[in-house]
Formats: C-alpha cells, sequence, structure tokens
C-alpha cells in the first residue's frame, strides 16, 4: 500500500518538477554572480552534463520529498497517545518488493542514461579529433603551483628537439571560437586536476602518465567597457564590493565575420598578462600600456584602454586537486576569442617567441636517469 | 563507576582503569579518547572555517598560541620598535619612505600574528579528515559500542580474547601519541589531504612518516579488535540465541568486523609501501622523471594511481564502517522509541550485507578524474549506483518501523529520527557523484565535502548521540539529563543542517575543496556563504559542550538508573545498571526476537529472556 501511494506521490513529484526543468536553470545567461545552481555553461558538452545534473536532481528531489515527507508524517501521526496502542508487525514482503524494485528500477535508469554522455566526453576518436583542421591541439603541463600550455609555434606539429618553435603560454590558454580543444596533459611534479568550471571540464594531470581532454566552447562573453559597472551588493573575502560588468554572449563565429553582428565593434584582444579580472571587473594593469584591437575583420596593435570598446571575457581555470601549500594560487585563464585575432597572437609569438620555459626542457623526453637530466639550455 | 565490581574481589585502580581487560572499561576508554580526539579535531576544522571567514586574521584566544611560534611572537614587538626607531632618525624624504614602509610592513605582520598560513591550511584540512575519521568516528562506533554492547548483547561475560581486546585499545591509544605528536615534527604534521595521494605525500616532511605510522598503528587495532568481535559473535552467543535473535546493532558490528578484517589489512599492506618510499628508497608510488620546483627527483618506475586503487580499496570499505554499525544502532533506537518492531528484520539484515558486499567493488568511484580508463568509470558508476539500492530498502525499513508505531519523543529517539532524516540526505547527494558526467564537474567541490558531512555527521554522529544517551544507564549506572540532551539535539540539529546544506550550494557553484578563495574571481561571491558558514560552524561546535558537560555531570549527579529505564528487549536491560563487572551471574537463556512491542495481552512488551505467553513470536 505505502509502496504504491509512494509511487503516485513520486510520479506527480517528477512530473512537477519536469515542467519546472523547462526553464533555464540557474543565474541568468552570463552572470558571474553566485546563485543556487551551476556556473553558466558554455562548452559543447556543458548542457548533456547539466541536463543529468538537473534530471538526477528532480528523481532525487522527489525522493526527498517523499522520504523526508513519510517521516515528518509518522512522527505527527504515531506519536505517543494515551490509548493508542502500536502496531504488531514484523514486516510484509510485498512492502519489501515493492520498495526494492522501484529505486532499482530508477537507480538503474539513471546508471544507462548517463553512459552516452559519459562515453561522448571520453571516448571520442582521439586520432581523428587531432587530425582534424578545426582542433586546436595544446600541451599542458601542470606544476606546483602554476599551468604551462604550450603551441606548436609555426611548424605543423610539435618538435621534439626544436625547442624554439614552440610558443609556451604561462597561465593563459588560448582558443579560437569554434574549434575543438585538444589539450594533451603532464604533471611534472604532483597531482593537479585542470578545473575549467564554465567548460565543465575537469581532469586530473597525473605525474608519469598522459592524459587527453577535449572540449568545444561554444560561446563568448562580450565585456562592454563603455557602461559602468553595477554593484551585486556582495563582498569580496578582502571585504571590496563584488561589481558586474554589462556583457553580452556571442554564440557563432561568424558573427564576427562580415556581416555579423560584431563585426563592427573594437574589441581589445590583448593577452590576458595585460589585464586583471578582480572583483567581478575586467581592466587593464597598467593604463599606459597598448592593446591589440579587433575591428572589421582586422586585428592592430599600440591601440590604448580607451579606444576599444569591448573586450573578450575571461574564463578562469583552477587547480581542482590539493597539490600543496600553494594550490589555492594556481589560478590560470581561459580566453576564447575570434579566430583573426588567434592567428595574429600565434604568429606574433612564434616571430617574437621567447625561450620556452626550462620546464620543458626537463619534460620533452624523460630521461631514464636522474643522472641523464640535462641542463636546462642558456639562452644565446 | 566503582560500585560496578559488586561482590567480586576488588581490583587495583591500575587494573580497572588502565590496564583493564573488561570489555566494558576499555569500551569507556575507546570512548572518552574519542571525545578528546573529536574536540581536538574540531578545533582544527574551526580554525580552517576562520581562516575562510576572515582570511589573514588571527584565531581568537589560542591562534597567538598555536599557529605562531615562539619567536615570531618575541620578533614582532621588536620589528616594530626596530622600524619606529628608525622612522625617527630618517633624514630625508626617501629614508622617511622606507623607513614608514617598514613600519607598516611590520604593524600588518604583527595584526596577522596567529592566522592560519597556506602550509597549516592544508595540514588543517588534512589532519581534520585523518583525525575524524580514524580517531573519532571508528574508535566510537566500533571500538567503544562493539566493544561494551556485543558481549552484553550475545549475553556472555566478556570478549573471547580479554587481553587481545586490551592490546587493541593500547595499540590504539599509541597511534593517538603518534598522530599528536605528528604536530610537533618539522614542518608540522602531515598535510596531503587525508587521502594521502601520492607524489604529493612523498615530497612532505616528516609529518607525512609520523601519519603513516600512526595509521598503520590503527589498523593494528582495527584487525584485532575485529578478530575478537567475530568471535565472540559467532562462537560466545546465550543459549537459544540465535543469529537471527541478535539485536541489529551487533549484526551490524559483525558485518563490519568481516569488512575490517578483509580491508584493513590492504591499508596496512599500502601504508608500508608508502613508508618504504619514503623512508627506504623504494619507488612504488613514484615515476621516473619527477621535477619538484626545477629539482629533479630520485625516482623511477612507480605508478601514482596504485595508490589510490590500494588506498580506497580499503578506505571506500571504510566509509562503510563509518556508518554501518550506526545505521545499526539507530535501528536499535527507532525500535525501543516507536514500541514497534523493526520492519524487515531480515531484509535489513541483507541489505546491511548487501552493503559491506557491494562495498568491495566501487572504490574506484572516487577516481572518475583520476585518468583511469573511461570504461572503468562506467562500471564503477553501475556499481555505485547499485549500493544506493540496499541503503534506499533501509530508509524505507525505517519508515516502516515508525509507521502505526507510539512514539516517543526521548533525546535518543530524536537523534536516531536526525540520522534517517540527514542519511537520506547524505544519501540522496551520492547519486549525483555517482553519475560520471555530474562528477565531471562536482568532483573536488564542496557538493563532496557537504555529502559526506550529511552521512559522516549528520548520520553517525547523530547515532552516537542517541546511543550515548541510550547506553548511559548500562556504563554509569545514572541517567544523562533529558533536558540538557534535548537542547543539545536541537542546536546541534538546526546549527548542522545550516552548516553543511550550504555548501551543497557553493559546491554546485563550483567552489573546490581544500582551498581558500584567494584571487578565484569567480569564487569571491561565495565569500559570503563561507561567512555564513563558519558562523554555524562556530555555534555548532560550542553546542557540543553541553553534550561533555551532560556526559561528565551526569556520571556522577545524573539521576540513579534503573535496570531497563527505555523498556527494551534485549538482554543487557536484563541486569542491573550499570552492568556488574562480568555482567550476567547466570548465562540468560534466551526465547524470543529482540523486537517484540506491542506483542498480544496485557505486556507491552517482551525482554528476550522471558517465555512467551502469548502466540509465538516470528523468528
Amino acid at each position: 500500500m505505502l509502496g504504491l501511494w509512494g509511487s503516485i506521490a513520486t510520479l506527480l513529484l517528477v512530473m512537477a518538477g519536469s515542467a519546472w526543468a523547462q526553464q533555464p536553470p540557474g543565474p541568468a545567461p552570463g552572470s558571474q554572480e553566485a546563485g543556487w545552481w551551476l556556473p553558466y555553461a558554455a562548452s559543447d558538452y556543458s548542457d548533456r552534463i547539466d541536463d543529468l545534473y538537473k534530471g538526477i536532481f528532480i528523481i532525487t528531489g522527489a525522493m526527498f520529498f517523499l522520504t523526508e515527507g513519510l517521516l515528518v508524517a509518522f512522527c505527527i501521526l504515531y506519536r505517543r497517545r494515551p490509548g493508542v496502542k502500536p502496531h504488531y508487525t514484523h514486516g510484509s514482503n510485498a512492502a519489501e518488493l515493492t520498495w526494492t524494485l522501484i529505486p532499482a528500477l530508477m537507480l538503474l535508469g539513471i546508471a544507462v542514461w548517463q553512459i552516452p554522455t559519459w562515453n561522448y566526453i571520453k571516448k571520442p576518436d582521439w586520432d581523428a579529433m587531432a587530425a582534424a583542421k578545426d582542433t586546436t591541439v595544446v600541451d599542458t603541463l601542470g606544476q606546483q603551483f602554476k599551468w604551462n600550455f604550450r603551441y606548436p609555434g609555426t611548424k605543423e606539429k610539435f618538435k621534439a628537439d626544436n625547442a624554439e618553435y614552440d610558443i609556451n603560454n604561462l597561465s593563459n590558454l588560448r582558443v579560437p571560437f569554434g574549434n575543438t580543444c585538444l589539450l594533451n596533459l603532464r604533471s611534472a611534479d604532483v597531482i593537479h586536476s585542470l578545473f575549467i568550471p564554465h567548460m565543465r571540464v575537469k581532469q586530473d594531470t597525473v605525474p608519469g602518465l598522459r592524459q587527453r581532454l577535449w572540449f568545444k566552447p561554444n560561446r563568448i562573453q562580450l565585456v562592454n567597457l563603455k557602461k559602468p559597472p553595477t554593484d551585486t551588493g556582495k563582498k569580496t573575502p578582502k571585504g571590496e564590493p563584488y561589481l558586474q560588468q554589462d556583457f553580452e554572449w556571442v554564440y557563432e563565429p561568424k558573427d564576427f565575420e562580415k556581416g555579423g553582428r560584431h563585426f563592427d565593434k573594437k574589441i581589445a584582444v590583448s593577452s590576458v598578462s595585460k589585464y586583471s579580472l578582480k572583483n567581478g571587473v575586467l581592466a587593464p594593469l597598467n593604463p599606459a600600456m597598448k592593446h591589440r584591437m579587433l575591428h572589421q575583420g582586422v586585428v592592430s596593435d599600440g591601440k590604448t584602454w580607451d579606444e576599444c570598446d569591448w573586450a573578450i571575457g575571461i574564463f578562469e581555470i583552477a587547480c581542482a586537486e590539493l597539490c600543496g601549500l600553494g594550490h589555492y594560487t594556481m589560478r590560470a585563464f581561459l580566453t576564447v576569442e575570434p579566430q583573426a585575432a588567434f592567428d595574429y597572437w600565434l604568429k606574433d609569438e612564434a616571430v617574437n617567441s621567447s625561450e620556452p620555459d626550462k620546464v620543458w626542457n626537463y619534460w620533452r623526453d624523460v630521461p631514464k636517469k636522474v643522472a641523464e637530466v640535462p641542463e636546462p639550455p642558456k639562452k644565446s | 563507576m566503582s560500585d560496578e565490581h559488586g561482590g567480586h574481589e576488588k581490583a587495583g585502580i591500575f587494573r580497572t582503569y588502565v590496564w583493564s581487560t573488561n570489555h566494558k572499561m576499555i569500551g569507556k576508554q575507546f570512548l572518552v579518547t574519542s571525545f578528546v580526539f573529536l574536540f581536538i579535531a574540531g578545533f582544527l576544522v574551526l580554525s580552517l572555517r576562520w581562516q575562510l571567514a576572515n582570511p589573514g586574521k588571527p584565531v581568537p584566544v589560542l591562534g597567538r598560541l598555536i599557529f605562531a611560534t615562539a619567536e615570531q611572537r618575541e620578533k614582532a614587538p621588536k620589528d616594530i620598535a626596530d622600524a619606529e626607531k628608525e622612522l625617527a632618525a630618517a633624514k630625508d624624504d626617501a629614508a622617511k619612505k622606507k623607513a614608514q614602509e617598514n613600519l607598516d610592513n611590520a604593524n600588518k605582520r604583527a595584526a596577522g600574528l596567529g592566522a592560519v598560513n597556506d602550509q597549516q591550511f592544508i595540514m588543517l584540512t588534512s589532519m581534520h579528515g585523518s583525525l575524524m575519521i580514524f580517531f573519532v568516528i571508528i574508535p566510537i562506533l566500533v571500538g567503544a559500542f562493539g566493544n561494551f554492547l556485543i558481549p552484553l548483547h550475545v549475553g556472555t561475560h566478556d570478549m573471547a580474547f580479554p587481553i587481545l581486546n586490551a592490546a587493541s585499545y593500547w595499540v590504539f591509544w599509541l597511534a593517538c601519541v603518534f598522530a599528536i605528536a605528528g604536530f610537533a615534527v618539522e614542518g608540522g604534521a602531515a598535510s596531503a589531504g587525508w587521502t594521502m595521494y601520492s607524489t604529493l605525500s612523498e615530497l612532505g616532511g616528516p609529518g607525512q612518516t609520523m601519519w603513516l605510522i600512526s595509521l598503520t598503528l590503527v589498523g593494528f587495532s582495527s584487525i584485532m579488535g575485529a578478530v575478537n568481535y567475530l568471535t565472540t559473535i559467532l562462537k560466545m552467543r546465550a543459549p537459544g540465541l540465535s543469529m537471527w535473535r541478535l539485536p541489529l546493532t551487533t549484526w551490524a558490528q559483525f558485518i563490519t568486523a568481516v569488512l575490517q578484517l578483509l580491508a584493513t589489512p590492504v591499508l596496512a599492506g599500502a601504508l608500508i609501501m608508502l613508508s618504504c618510499d619514503r623512508l627506504l628508497g623504494t619507488h612504488f608510488f613514484t615515476p621516473g622523471g619527477l621535477m619538484a620546483t626545477y629539482v629533479p627527483q630520485p625516482h623511477s618506475g612507480g605508478n601514482v594511481l596504485l595508490w589510490q586503487h590500494v588506498f580506497w580499496f580499503y578506505s571506500h570499505p571504510a566509509v562503510y564502517i563509518l556508518v554501518l554499525p550506526a545505521m545499526g544502532m539507530a535501528s536499535d533506537l527507532l525500535a525501543v522509541g516507536a514500541r514497534k518492531a523493526i520492519f524487515g528484520y531480515k531484509a535489513m539484515v541483507y541489505s546491511i550485507t548487501a552493503i559491506a558486499g557491494l562495498g568491495f567493488i566501487v572504490w574506484a568511484h572516487h577516481m572518475f578524474m583520476s585518468g583511469m580508463k573511461p570504461g572503468l568509470g562506467t562500471a564503477f558508476m553501475i556499481s555505485t549506483m547499485l549500493i544506493a539500492l540496499p541503503s534506499a530498502i533501509k530508509v524505507f525499513n525505517w519508515l516502516g518501523t515508525l509507521w502505526r508505531g507510539s512514539i516517543r519523543f526521548d533525546t535518543p529517539t530524536l537523534n536516531a529520527l536526525s540520522f534517517v532524516s540527514m542519511f537520506i540526505i547524505g544519501g540522496l547527494s551520492g547519486i549525483f557523484m555517482a553519475a560520471t558526467p555530474v562528477d565531471i564537474f562536482i568532483h573536488d567541490t564542496y557538493y563532496i565535502v557537504a555529502h559526506f558531512h550529511y552521512v559522516v555527521f549528520g548520520g553517525s554522529l547523530f547515532a552516537v548521540f542517541g546511543a550515548v544517551f541510550f547506553w548511559f544507564p548500562k556504563m554509569f549506572g545514572r541517567m544523562m539529563n533529558p533536558m540538557l540532551g534535548k537542547l543539545h539535539w536541537f542546536l546541534s540539529f538546526v546549527f548542522f543542517n545550516l552548516t553543511f546544506f550550504p555548501m551543497h550550494i557553493i559546491g554546485a557553484g563550483g567552489h573546490m575543496r581544500r582551498v581558500q578563495i584567494g584571487d578565484y574571481d569567480w569564487l569571491a561571491p561565495f565569500h559570503s556563504w563561507n561567512v555564513f558558514i563558519t558562523h554555524s560552524a562556530i555555534v555548532l561546535g560550542f553546542s557540543q559542550i553541553l553534550f561533555v558537560f551532560n556526559f561528565f555531570w551526569s556520571m556522577y549527579k545524573g539521576k540513579p538508573a534503573e535496570a531497563n529505564p527505555w523498556q527494551s528487549n534485549t538482554l543487557e536491560w536484563s541486569i542491573p545498571s550499570p552492568a556488574p563487572e562480568h555482567n550476567y551471574h547466570v548465562i540468560p537463556e534466551v526465547y524470543n526476537g529482540p523486537y517484540e512491542y506491542g506483542v498480544a495481552g496485557d505486556k507491552e512488551y517482551l525482554p528476550q529472556t522471558e517465555k512467551s505467553a502469548g502466540p509465538p513470536a516470528a523468528h
């Protein structure tokens, strides 16, 4: 009897939940404010993960109200009252069968439902993906306490013995909009975990093993520099006000091409080393610094910050696995930028490349013995 | 306490309170030792929460003493005085500016003296977890209640191996010494998380080694206890007491002992391997080519994930060691409180067994993000979904037990009801992280922290509060104060939820565990939640003083207890309170199952030692 009422109540709750689930989840698109839900999703498979989360939320929410509701109801209905004797029973096999089979089916349902998403994320055809034209391959190395991102530079492939062609971009991952980003992950010292919350990306980097990871950003944030930021009313740990800049989301790479909505905008596309993202506001580190600007599909250098009307928003990258006392400082940035800006940057870096970080030289070929570890090359 | 020896020859103080082989005294020793560690580990986490809410501000009262060295304390006022002198002596503007800067810095250092620094922060997270699991919850549930209750519940004089039992406590005590000594070594106690993932644990300081020694000893203690419990339950049951007439508390202890006996040796092996890595230069868990801060490390050939596999092969069953005995005790408290037999007694036993069995094949769900093969992830996801099933069955059976009962809301029942309601939340949130794609996002966030605190604090610790209150008369011959008990329950229940429920919210927002917000911009808005959680945690922590006060005050001043104050059926209530030194003057004969409440006839309950007048009971 209990099982029957339970399943009816569950069904009703699931239906109510699905109606509610049609609503967009959590914070309004683009809000960087802490909401009651997952942060804004901005990659190819992030919506699939969020849908699973939502579905499990509905099912477990229904079970929560059912079980806790019964618990409270029983506490009220069957409180001790004079003259009322407790019912004598040792149980019922029918009831046991009901509340074994229904949860079993629900749990198996959840289990089977998520397998395709997991396979989609974790088991792509890696070789085909690496060879595809619209894939950007980035070597990633975690070390205490920073992330190194290495690009193949002007050559097609990473050159094991030709370090000068490779570009190491410390703490700053740049990806062209519309491309798949394939990361080869390694760690130099301890386990780190590359966590890009808005992309729904997390993968431990394990010393001695190579991990692969892919994601495809499907929207970028354009921050309006001309509108003053609004106060969210929240305070940061240091007690400063947490502000919110006005911005909009761009969903299509072609919006930056001729005829697109953002073709005529003057967009700052400088390296993140020239900005800071602090208290919700994107601002140049030094007002005198010259910036790079994308306007009508053309990238030009030497602009002041004030000449730009918009800037490309930054996603933060974190370390999610305890890696030592500086664990919480292992912050990096992901910039998803229009293809033209990315190409310009890559070419520019390749021409003016400085020496790659010495950590890569150790990692190029893991030496067989410690005695064979070469000294880092001296800069000539 | 002293009058429990009755007519027997009195043992000396040393043999009674220190090197005692009496299971009840050993149980009490475990109980009090764990309480001490509950407060130490609680202090650690409150300091950590303080740092999260007030970054860089000294921890009140004890901070300067504990988180600053004597050298720093002496140096701070001297630095300020020096800087002031320099400022007074400065002649030109440049020198003045420099001196002012020095003075500001010295003042800043002095103001921040006693704040938790980065190294201490990760040490606090690591040691809070380690101590709470290995020195509080397991010893209370298994050491204290296992020891105290098993011989009473099976109707015998003592454990099968009393000296082994005492050895189990004293090995545990040695482990406590090493755990505390860890804080005194150079670089502080272990700080690689309670999971001690290689290679961070390999590279850390001597505190890491102290942790390993301490945990190896805890493991030995557990194995000794487990052997004892199994033998006692299997071989020393009173006549008529079949396995199917054991109370669920003892059934849970039985299954837990099996888990401990099978899983702890694996932990011991893992710990010894890691110790060899650290002390003897082996390379079980360290691959070649490691380079810590640009210094090549002399290792090769090991496998980092191997540590995670062997560690979780023990530590996942350990998660169930943390909750199964609590489930058993909560079942008993609910049946007594509702005056009703356990609904589906056999289903309860089968589901405990199923949890224990499945507990051995779910360990890698802690490693979904570790870089293990994705196919393995799917396999472990399915086994993890399956293990939710016996837990669900137990919840429904608890509800069935309350259904049409006659519930009496005394302190043990309130705590047992809290156990059930909090365990439901902890169980349901577990389904999110069992779903591998969802785990990609919530892995290593506060969502996980919320989940296991709902199980281990909301579940196990509430059951412990109830159980202490329930069996206190049998331990000390006096009742605990019910008013204080209910006040403590109320404050704990409210502030427990205010502390841990918001962690779901910041976890869903992506707040990683074991981090300070630092410079992360998307985490900054969560700061107000962190402040809220910290304030709730402080009240929660201080509420526990009520419990400890009630415990020690009632030991001497509580109302003297009758033999069966809760009108319970199980064997221990057939003897006087406190239990005499050798429990049963005559070994009792058992006629019934443990849950004959509301039986036909004029009897409201039917103790296991009484012959039923009415129709024969179901079991």
